[in-house]
């Protein structure tokens, strides 16, 4: 049994007048994919924005590897931990390239020099989303999928062992919803990289991650292997719906729809 | 529940409290005149004199100017569907104050016939501007604003030019200028309640469209109202009102915004109840304002004129109000516009980009226009005319190079490309900056004229900056916040002008931006402090490349978020203090620049060079030009840049517009 990477202890968030997440005990292990689903409202951003500390949680305690989140330095949890908010802002004038090159300012900092490992890490990772041809393209030219794959090789130029997304898939059609995430799937799995990712749609998280953490209006009402919580009353106590599950005609993964 | 004003029961008691606690106020500020000295009979009856012909005609005038100011702000902000329309923020009172400053300087006739005639078409013509501006943006209230704004500098900085051309003899303009509601005798108050009795009778009439108004322009038509003419006709009334209150006293900032903001709160919700309300609570706050203002002096003093006592809590108020503001179109003013093209080959564009800048500076070194027209200065004419050019030259140059520096810092701070000194009020803060030195030193040294505007700007900045990073840097709250506190410290630097002495003429040169005084050592610190401060932004060039992407990601890639934005927010604002210690504080160069070095093509670190060559370039232009062009006569070359500087905001302005469809 690995001990876990992020450990929380009594985790809570409110604003004035607003629960907006209850005290919270959890424990994610290194190398695993979790999704984190719940209807409107049930605290999954905030949670996934208080791991990437841009939140700070009104009570409780974080820890990422065994540390207080507060005792990080901001570039060394910056080397450990990248995040992509919800919506991605506009590059600015930005090609492909020069924006990934941004992943790298936590190894160089402001005043260092690009190193070669640099410029490889970055071409790497263009690469392995498959941007060659894009990588003197304006970012701001390209469509939907193809920014938002711009912003996952940002992501693994950063280098981490842990990858936190706020719901990378709210903009883009179906086709392209399955490529980022199938490549986030491959990219965890060669790196052994840690994924957090916050999902909307319970049979995309199903397919994609190893576990699902299921909140409900601030409170966790589900923790386990995909498989598990595919089951009807399980998803009846998410969503609040009478909900079924069948079969996937030709894969045979579970498939949940409501009644 | 029946109460004396259409709010809720609470507010109307609160109200009625603090309008008898104004009339309080009044009682004790009479029972503690100073006593005259002189023979017995004599003193009591100057004190009779002073009673019926001073204080009473000036406590009457703070009322009735208060009632108009309220009136006129609901029927603007009812109009307009602006939450911070007021005469101030929209200009009408800056373009009725130039009228009147014009009209006494070259046409005293008109003065003579008639003040508010000329007062009102001054308003006429500002108001006439911003619809024209906002119209198919749909009367945007952020559009509508920042154009107020412009107008309102671009006024300013024309009237102190006027002023100082033409000396003593307008100065006595901006002693009420600023507001002051000295009395002499019961003229003004005769003169403003008839126009604020019709002005009544022309917003009752016009109560039923106005209810209309408040919809948008598809459900007005459809109910059948003749949309432009009621609005024009509402618009009239108003603009009649605030011109007169400017005629009679100056502007009176706040008051017409605070009023119905205020009603609004105290439960007012349909146009009738704002209307009864927002004159007698307007009333009530001017009232107050202006009697605090005489306790507080000192015997025939104020402690500051009234006008400029109601900025200390409209400012405030405005700040409060900023949530409510909405976009007419849900479309950001200036939001960030794509890059049309990058231009290829950045550092050779960067080197010609340099040499042109040169060959415009030796143009303007050599060409000039002399007594016997066009001259081609060679030889001795060259090194005799040097002296006077060059610092001149320098001096413009170093200043559009430190202001292009600025301006991009600015707008990459906050990813807002309509960001610059100007808009967000940091320049008008430097002003009050320099007025604190001016007032607390005893002694004039250049140094500390500097220190004192960099410090104005750099806690402007710092507050601009906080409230905004409340609102997660929202372009339109970052905006209006700057218009905000930019309006505010232009109400404290018209406390200072309205002083009349030494402290106060060295404001109106400075905001009217002339180089006249600039010598070789000024020439050489402007210089030296563009070196200084813009090398070392080139080692930030990382921070300028993350922080317009947002806090998120940049706190995701590790960068320092409040180191950086403290560290690029103090330099930018010493850039800009140096800028307008040279140039005066309203060029507009500061926007212009980064903008047109954007249009050029130039991103990331390459706009910050580009734009600090074109901001040198376009000043040294400017200074050129506007040595030329007006010869024999010189426009402050400050004054000139903000002339070139307006339309080009405006027409960023329409294009964000165009560009979104």
């Amino acid at each position: 049994m690995t001990s876990p990477l992020f450990h929380l202890s009594g985790v809570r968030f409110s604003v004035p007048g607003r629960v907006i997440l209850e005290p919270l005990d959890l424990g994610l292990a290194p190398g695993r994919i979790y999704g984190l689903i719940g209807p409107n409202g049930s605290g999954k951003s905030t949670l996934v924005k208080m791991l990437a500390r841009q939140l700070q949680p009104s009570g409780g305690s974080i820890s990422f590897d065994g540390k207080p989140l507060a005792d990080w330095s901001d570039k060394s949890f910056a080397r450990r931990v990248a995040y992509m908010p919800q919506f991605t802002p506009a590059a600015d004038g930005m090609n492909v390239r020069e924006l990934v090159s941004l992943g790298r300012f936590p190894w160089h900092g402001t005043l260092g020099r690009f190193t070669a490992q640099d410029g490889e890490k970055v071409e790497a990772a263009i690469e392995r989303t498959g941007l060659g041809p894009f990588a003197d393209r304006l970012v701001d030219t390209l469509s939907g999928g193809e920014r938002q794959r711009v912003w996952l090789a940002l992501m693994l130029a950063q280098d981490t062992s842990c990858i936190l997304l706020d719901e990378p898939t709210s903009a883009l059609d179906i086709a392209h919803e399955s490529e980022v995430l199938s490549l986030v799937r491959e990219v965890s799995r060669e790196r052994g990289v840690t994924v957090v990712v916050v999902l909307h749609d319970i049979n995309l998280a199903a397919r994609t991650c190893d576990d699902i953490i299921a909140l409900r209006a601030g409170k966790l009402v589900a923790h386990g292997p995909a498989s598990e919580i595919m089951a009807p009353e399980i998803l009846g106590g998410i969503y609040g719906l009478p909900m079924g599950v069948l079969s996937h005609p030709t894969r045979g993964e579970p498939i949940a729809y409501v009644l | 529940m029946v109460s004396w004003l259409p709010l809720s029961a609470r507010s109307s008691a609160a109200w009625a409290g603090l309008a008898a606690f104004a009339a309080a106020l009044f009682v004790a500020l009479l029972q503690t005149r100073g006593p005259l000295t002189g023979p017995g009979h004599i003193a009591d009856e100057l004190d009779r004199v002073l009673l019926w012909y001073s204080e009473m005609p000036r406590a009457v005038t703070a009322l009735l100017c208060g009632a108009a100011l309220g009136l006129s702000g609901a029927l603007l902000q009812r109009v307009l569907r602006n939450p911070i329309a007021d005469p101030s923020t929209i200009g009408i009172a800056s373009g009725a104050q130039l009228a009147l400053t014009l009209a006494t300087a070259f046409v005293p006739a008109l003065i003579e016939f008639s003040r508010e005639a000329v007062a009102f078409g001054g308003g006429v013509i500002a108001v006439a501007i911003i619809l024209g501006l906002s119209w198919r943006r749909g009367l945007d209230p952020v559009t509508v604003v920042i154009s107020g704004m412009v107008i309102s500098m671009v006024a300013a900085a024309l009237g102190a030019t006027i002023i100082l051309a033409k000396g003593e003899y307008v100065m006595s303009l901006y002693i009420w200028g600023a507001g002051s509601m000295n009395q002499q005798s019961w003229d003004a108050a005769l003169a403003i309640a008839p126009r604020f009795a019709i002005g009544c009778v022309a917003a009752v009439l016009l109560l039923r469209p106005l209810a209309v108004l408040g919809l948008d322009d598809a459900g007005a038509k459809s109910l059948g109202v003749a949309l432009h003419t009621s609005r024009f006709l509402i618009l009239g009334v108003a603009i009649w009102l605030a011109a007169n209150v400017v005629a009679e006293v100056g502007i009176i900032g706040f008051v017409g915004l605070a009023a119905p903001a205020l009603a609004h709160a105290g439960g007012a919700r349909t146009p009738r109840q704002i209307l009864i309300a927002s004159p007698i609570i307007g009333a009530i706050l001017l009232s107050l304002t202006d009697t605090s203002v005489q306790i507080l002096g000192s015997g025939t003093a104020d402690i500051a004129p009234t006008g400029a006592a109601t900025a200390l809590f409209g400012g405030p108020i405005l700040l409060w109000l900023l949530p409510r503001v909405r976009s007419a179109d849900g479309r950001l003013a200036g939001m960030p516009q794509v890059t049309l093209s990058r231009v290829a080959r950045p550092w050779l564009a960067l080197g010609l980009l340099a040499s042109a800048t040169i060959v415009i500076a030796v143009v303007a070194l050599v060409f000039g226009q002399g007594p016997d027209g066009w001259t081609l200065a060679t030889g001795t004419l060259f090194t005799d005319l040097l002296p006077f050019r060059g610092p001149r030259l320098v001096a413009a140059g170093a200043a559009g190079a430190m202001l292009g520096a600025a301006g991009t810092l600015m707008q990459r701070l906050t990813a807002n490309p309509i960001a610059g000194p100007e808009i967000l009020g940091v320049s008008a803060g430097g002003g009050v900056g320099l007025a604190v030195v001016l007032y607390l030193l005893p002694v004039l040294n250049p140094a500390y004229l500097v220190l004192g505007i960099a410090g104005g700007s750099l806690v402007t900045l710092l507050i601009v900056l906080a409230v905004a990073s409340r609102s997660g840097f929202g372009a339109e709250r970052l905006l209006l916040a700057g218009v905000a506190i930019g309006s505010l410290c232009m109400a404290v630097i018209s406390t200072v002008l309205a002083q009349g002495d030494m402290r106060s003429h060295v404001l109106l040169v400075w905001m009217s931006g002339s180089t006249n005084r600039i010598g070789e050592i000024e020439a050489w610190a402007g210089f030296l402090a563009a070196v200084v401060l813009i090398s070392p932004l080139l080692f930030f060039w990382r921070w300028l490349d993350i922080l317009p992407l947002g806090e998120s990601t940049s706190r995701s890639l590790g960068l320092p978020l409040t180191a950086s934005r403290l560290t690029l927010s103090m330099f930018a604002a010493v850039l800009t203090a140096f800028a307008s210690f040279l140039i005066g504080p309203l060029s507009l160069i500061g926007l212009i620049a980064p903008h047109l070095a954007r249009l050029l093509g130039f991103v990331r670190s390459q706009q910050l060079l580009a734009s600090v060559l074109t901001g040198c370039a376009a000043m040294v232009l400017a200074d050129w030009l506007s040595r030329v062009l007006t010869f024999p006569y010189q426009v402050p070359v400050g004054l000139f840049a903000a002339l070139i500087g307006g339309p080009y905001l405006i027409w960023l302005l329409r294009r964000g517009d165009t560009h979104h469809g």
